[in-house]
């Protein structure tokens, strides 16, 4: 068939070069580190098999989280693995250790399916796993849904495909023609008869159904098919269908729907061979390499530090599901300042395309740059990651060369001269639609009045304390700061880097015979800084170099 | 402290002068005590206890004696607190409040029936009754007009060598100075920090070793009031053994180092005799109980607490302490709302000039106290059986002016515990 | 005693012996730690936006109150932004309301009493001084321990009521009873630093550095921390001086669950204290 191989060759080709490509990206741009194994040889082949049979082939570590997932991708991994090497590589797969096959007998029509089923059935739990959840929902993005979609198709058009054949008679003269020799004049019409009663055919004509032409049906119908033909009963899933499409047959069957669907099948398998080496259709690769790879590890103790390599396999085998987003320790943060980065799923892809050089946006950059900041690395995403991911040590080891690319405040502050700094967050937006200061004490002058100028909270400053000129070194005291605000000039105290510099110990608020809250306002100037960065210093009219 | 179930012989209601006094008398007396206070009056202390300097205000009348001072002022001004006290008293207290510091570490001196003269930041000289030991040397160069040197340091504000010379300088000639650089810090300084950094010997001998130039022909050394935050001494005598002259401190422009020392061997030392201690919180209600106990709502937010007392000592303080409230009309006490003794409108506060000699109407306002120091209601008796109160709280002195606070509040407080117990 | 126990974010990969340690000692003493799954307490994230931090806090503080447990915490800065949160709700009735909704999103309700202790208290008030004593199998007798009490449990006073702030004396209490003699040191109430990690290294180094100076120069033995981050900034951080580093040969730091572990006569391993960088040759291991 012309149009099945030009079309295997051109999906394969494009599967290849993809994946060649992406196993090239692994190395990444990581500072290099040499791996080494710390155990010996054997040891490792022992864990790795161990990992390959618990992990992979038993999803272990999904089952942690959620039983739901784990059902749903066991009953996808298994359904679609046993579609796919009994089905689609039959030829090579079936045939060769099971001689007398044929796909139209059992068990392996009824293989074909349950396996289906068994896909249909956990994609279907899938789609309701992540409708079901909001911040699922929320995370569940273009290349998730056409995951779903694609193996939906070539589940639904294989389904549809076998359906069409049951009713087609067109297939069945196909096979009679080929196959069935009659030996008298009626016995085509008995077959016909027999097989639209038993297998499922649709003809055109009504056959007689009398007891008498059904046996004679049944008799040559166990001389010249049953060898290679089972009941379709046993096809559980395409007889029922194919019955449901009982009233659409004859449209069905005079527009050879079998081809039609046998297109459409088809295409949809190429289509999916060509993706997989793209986004995350790339995981059944790369997550079972990297499940080995972490042989059972759920921690990222120093002494297995991956080489770049690893890393890279890491980065690619997420499958997109969401657990360790659902579980971060930081989502409440996401769920107030509303930026992806911060969970740990989003934060990936942002990852992957800061580490493979792709083109980011100063936006995303500086997304990314909070995502990583507020990332407390409590080890929870790694420890629940289903594909076993080492996330901890990419998030530490991403760290140093994302802050460095788009630095926080903090970090852009400390590179400027003293007369830069009194300007260095002029630029950004002062606009009112950053998220409200919470206590709103430094612009309220109320909480300045009873300040005396005493200077007992830069007198207690043990950050004033360890610097040789305190002005020189933090630019502005702490009673310079309230004295400041007491005059209505926040933005004068914006860049100094006492703010900046404050161990949050609150002595000085502890101290303060006023009762003025030094601490809590030194906390507001800095969140004032974030809040205008958050709120696109970018896309303000000023340099892009302030953020 | 998240539980205060106990019940507490005595609620100290202030952590100043009076508070500590009365915290310090009251549980050497075995009694269980409690006290709350936040920072107010006495860290802007200059850390020396005046017993009583000058007489009357308006004339600026200094007195040598202070006993004869305070026999002065009684006669005439028969409603000072002093009234209520004998000589006796006044001494006992000031005799075992300084006993007390000096076990921690912080030894005041001084004369028995003289007031010793110290100088100030600005020059002029300050009688006062005891000193810290610190200062002491101080007061000797004074009265000898011994050749004295005052290191002064570049970026430290608030003391002035050159000020103090040139006050000084007809009465004192041999009293030079010298603006150094502070070793190891620039620009601006406070006085706390120097004093943290002097607890190092090694910056002790850099400091030693600039100054020995300009000390050629000096028998003393004086400086301001940083040699050390907690153990002063300790740093003085190291820098008299260093440079072999007899060394002294000067207490700075408020905010001096003087205040938290005083309070630190408070914090170190109230806790050791048992006194449970909420310190930086305020009381913000008191109801009185059936027994006629006191049930204090002390702190704020999350972590109020109730504190439960059979009697209290009332030692708030005046304005800043916030003991007494200036509103717009009137000025109130914030704890029991008792009534003030003030001028009878708002306009009769203050005279006409703010630097007149005689003070201000307002510096005398306070609670007034029957013979036993407890708080007066309206009517004349006394507001509460068990209520007593100390320090500025009380009224009819000007302490800032008659130099008299500290005395006054140790003192008033060593009876108002003594009353307590009977 | 039954607590829900709160570790904290920085036990897990940062400092794993305080959470070895605190498990141990627990058990030891019948204080039962029910864990659940709370999220990051949110005192990190209050420099960049004070919502998300008291959102963070406040969602632990409910997930709690819904086990119907109180919190245990061995964390000092987890403790002091959970009472933070729980005071900025009681004085602001607008962010209360924010929260709320902010909640019901995760089909929680706004907690009502928010029960929140750091483990010192529970020490000192429920299980107390005399049952300590008692359960001393190895007395620290001649051990010489500074107590640092560190920030973000005592101040602001108001806010946590942890202890007096000018004048604590919970840890020193705690080390008495188990025989140990606890030494006044100037700066016990000082900052460790750690805040400043990240964002000024150099001013949380020479803070670090104060401390540890001070805690010397009085002759400590051992620096004793109750708080997840003093710990990482006197051991962990201290161990990236250079070998030649004086502060190197300061007193160690160890956890006070370490300390009391030892004094109750559990195995040095399951306290963790192989993993402390910079070892302690305490009595008798």
């Amino acid at each position: 068939m012309i149009f099945f191989d030009i079309g295997l060759t051109l999906a394969l080709s494009i599967c290849v070069i993809g994946i060649v490509y992406r196993v090239a990206r692994w190395s990444g741009k990581w500072t290099s580190r040499t791996p080494h194994l710390s155990s010996g040889f054997f040891l490792w082949i022992v864990r790795a098999v161990k990992a390959v049979i618990l992990d992979v082939l038993f999803l272990a570590r999904s089952g942690r989280t959620s039983f739901l997932r784990w059902l749903a991708h066991s009953l996808v991994f298994f359904g679609f693995m046993g579609l796919l090497l009994f089905h689609a590589m039959d030829e090579t797969v079936t045939a060769t250790f099971f001689p007398f096959y044929e796909s139209t007998l059992d068990p392996w029509q009824f293989l074909r399916n349950l396996f289906g089923a068994m896909t249909l059935v956990g994609l279907a739990l899938m789609v309701y796993r992540r409708v079901r959840s909001t911040k699922l929902r929320l995370l569940t993005h273009f290349q998730d849904w056409a995951a779903l979609l694609i193996i939906g198709c070539i589940l639904l058009s294989g389904f549809l495909l076998e359906a069409s054949k049951i009713m087609s008679p067109a297939v069945f003269d196909r096979m009679t023609d080929e196959y069935f020799v009659p030996g008298e004049v009626g016995d085509l019409t008995a077959l016909k008869a027999y097989w639209a009663h038993e297998y499922g055919v649709v003809f055109s004509v009504e056959y007689p159904r009398d007891e008498e032409t059904l046996e004679l049906g049944a008799s040559l119908d166990e001389d010249s098919c049953v060898d290679c033909h089972a009941s379709t009963a046993t096809a559980f899933v395409s007889r029922p269908l194919a019955t449901a499409l009982g009233p659409v047959a004859f449209a069905l069957n005079t527009s050879r729907a079998d081809q039609v669907f046998w297109y459409f099948h088809v295409i949809f398998c190429f289509i999916a061979l060509a993706a997989l080496p793209f986004g995350k259709f790339f995981h059944p690769v790369s997550t079972p390499i990297n499940l080995v790879a972490r042989q059972g590890r759920r921690d990222d103790l120093e002494e297995f530090q991956p080489s770049d390599v690893l890393r890279g396999v890491g980065m690619d085998a997420c499958t997109r599901c969401g657990e360790c987003s659902l579980h971060c320790s930081v989502a409440p943060a996401f769920t107030v300042l509303g930026n992806q980065n911060i969970l740990p799923s989003e934060k990936l892809v942002s990852l992957k395309q800061f580490q493979t050089g792709e083109q980011m946006s100063q936006a995303s950059l500086t997304a990314f740059s909070e995502g990583s900041r507020i990332c407390t690395e409590c080890l929870r995403c790694t420890d629940l990651c289903p594909s076993g991911i080492n996330l901890q040590d990419l998030w530490i080891a991403s760290k140093a060369q994302i802050t460095k690319r788009a630095p926080s405040p903090n970090d852009l502050l400390r590179k400027k001269t003293a007369a830069q700094r009194a300007r260095v967050f002029d630029d950004l937006c002062k606009s009112s639609s950053i998220l409200p200061a919470v206590a709103g004490l430094a612009d309220d002058s109320a909480s300045y009045w009873a300040c005396v100028q005493c200077t007992t909270c830069t007198s207690v400053c043990p950050v004033v304390a360890v610097c040789e000129d305190p002005s020189r070194d933090l630019d502005l005291l702490p009673q310079q700061i309230m004295n400041l605000l007491r005059m209505g000039l926040k933005e004068e105290t914006l860049g100094a880097r006492m703010v900046w510099s404050c161990t949050t110990c609150y002595k000085c608020q502890e101290h303060c015979p006023q009762n003025i809250r030094v601490a809590d306002v030194l906390y507001e100037l800095r969140n004032t800084v974030a809040a205008r960065v958050r709120d696109g210093g970018a896309s303000c009219e000023g340099n892009g170099e302030s953020l | 402290m998240t539980r205060n179930d106990d019940i507490y012989d005595v609620m100290v209601i202030g952590a100043g002068f009076a508070g500590m006094a009365a915290a310090l008398f009251a549980s050497a007396q075995g009694l269980k005590v409690v006290q709350t206070g936040a920072t107010g009056g006495i860290d802007f202390s200059t850390g020396f206890i005046d017993l009583m300097g000058v007489h009357p205000i308006a004339e600026g009348k200094r007195w040598q004696n202070p006993w004869l001072a305070i026999e002065a002022v009684i006669r005439d001004c028969p409603k000072h607190p002093y009234g209520l006290l004998s000589k006796d008293e006044i001494f006992e207290s000031v005799d075992t409040f300084t006993r007390f510091l000096a076990e921690q570490g912080l030894e005041y001196v001084g004369h028995f029936a003289r007031n010793t003269c110290s100088v100030t930041p600005a020059g002029t000289i300050k009688r006062t009754y005891r000193v810290p030991k610190t200062a002491w040397n101080g007061s000797l160069a004074l009265g000898k007009k011994a050749p004295t040197l005052i290191v002064d340091f570049h970026g430290l504000k608030g003391f002035s060598g050159t000020q103090l010379v040139e006050t000084q300088k007809h009465h004192w000639p041999e009293l030079k100075t010298v603006r150094i650089q502070f070793p190891g810090g620039h620009g601006e300084l406070y006085p706390e920090h120097m004093a943290w950094a002097l607890a190092d010997p090694t910056v002790q001998e850099k400091m030693i070793a600039a100054i020995m130039p300009h000390a050629v022909d000096v028998e003393y050394l004086g400086f301001p009031a940083v040699l050390g935050l907690n153990d002063p001494q300790k740093v003085v005598d190291h820098l008299a053994e260093l440079s072999g002259k007899h060394v002294f401190e000067i207490p700075t422009m408020p905010p001096s180092i003087a205040g938290p020392r005083l309070r630190a061997v408070f914090d170190r030392g109230l806790p050791s005799l048992g006194v449970c201690t909420h310190s930086q919180k305020m009381v913000t209600d008191v109801q009185v109980l059936d027994s006629g106990m006191f049930e204090f709502s002390v702190g704020t937010g999350a972590a109020k607490l109730s504190v439960t007392a059979k009697k209290a000592i009332l030692a708030t303080g005046r304005f800043f302490g916030k003991g007494l409230q200036a509103e717009r009309k009137k000025l109130v006490e914030p704890v029991f709302d008792l009534p003030v003794v003030q001028p009878e409108a708002r306009e009769q506060w203050h005279g006409q000039e703010f630097f007149a000699p005689q003070g201000h109407p307002v510096n005398s306002a306070g609670i007034e106290v029957d013979e036993r120091l407890r708080p007066m209601d309206a009517s004349g008796r006394p507001a509460y059986d068990n209520l007593y109160a100390a320090g500025a709280i009380l009224a009819h002195h000007d302490w800032m002016r008659m130099k008299c606070g500290a005395g006054l509040a140790i003192a008033t407080a060593y009876k108002a515990v003594k009353e307590l117990m009977r | 005693m039954k607590y829900a126990y709160f570790p904290g974010c920085k036990i897990p990969h940062h400092l794993p012996e305080y959470g070895a340690s605190v498990e141990a000692v627990c058990k030891a003493l019948d204080i039962e730690l029910v864990p659940l799954e709370f999220n990051c307490c949110g005192w990190p994230v209050r420099h960049e936006n004070e919502l998300a931090s008291i959102f963070s806090a406040v969602r632990n503080l409910a997930v709690a109150e819904k086990a119907g447990l109180p919190i245990f915490t061995p964390c000092k800065c987890c403790f002091g932004n959970l009472k933070y949160a729980q005071s900025r709700l009681a004085e602001d009735e607008q962010l209360s309301i924010q929260v709320e909704s902010l909640l019901a999103q995760d089909g929680l309700a706004l907690p009502k009493s928010m029960n929140v202790y750091h483990m010192l208290t529970i020490l000192d008030e429920q299980v107390g001084a005399e049952l300590l004593h008692r359960q001393t199998a190895n007395s620290l007798e001649g051990v010489k321990v500074a107590c640092h009490y560190g920030c973000h449990a005592l101040r602001p006073g108001n806010v946590t009521g942890f202890d007096d702030p000018m004048a604590p004396t919970v840890f020193e209490r705690i080390m008495h009873a188990i025989g140990a003699e606890p030494v006044d040191w100037d700066l016990r109430l000082e900052c460790c630093g750690y805040p400043l990690r990240g964002r000024d290294d150099t001013i949380s180094e020479a803070l670090m550095r104060k401390k540890l100076e001070d805690a010397a120069s009085v002759g400590a033995d051992v620096v004793a921390t109750a708080c997840t981050y003093c710990q990482l900034q006197f051991d962990k951080e201290r161990d990236g001086l250079v070998y030649s580093d004086p502060l190197r040969k300061a007193p160690p730091a160890v956890l006070v669950s370490q300390i009391l572990g030892i004094a109750l006569g559990l195995d040095p391993k399951a306290l963790g204290l192989d993993m402390n960088c910079i070892p302690w040759h305490g009595p008798g291991f």
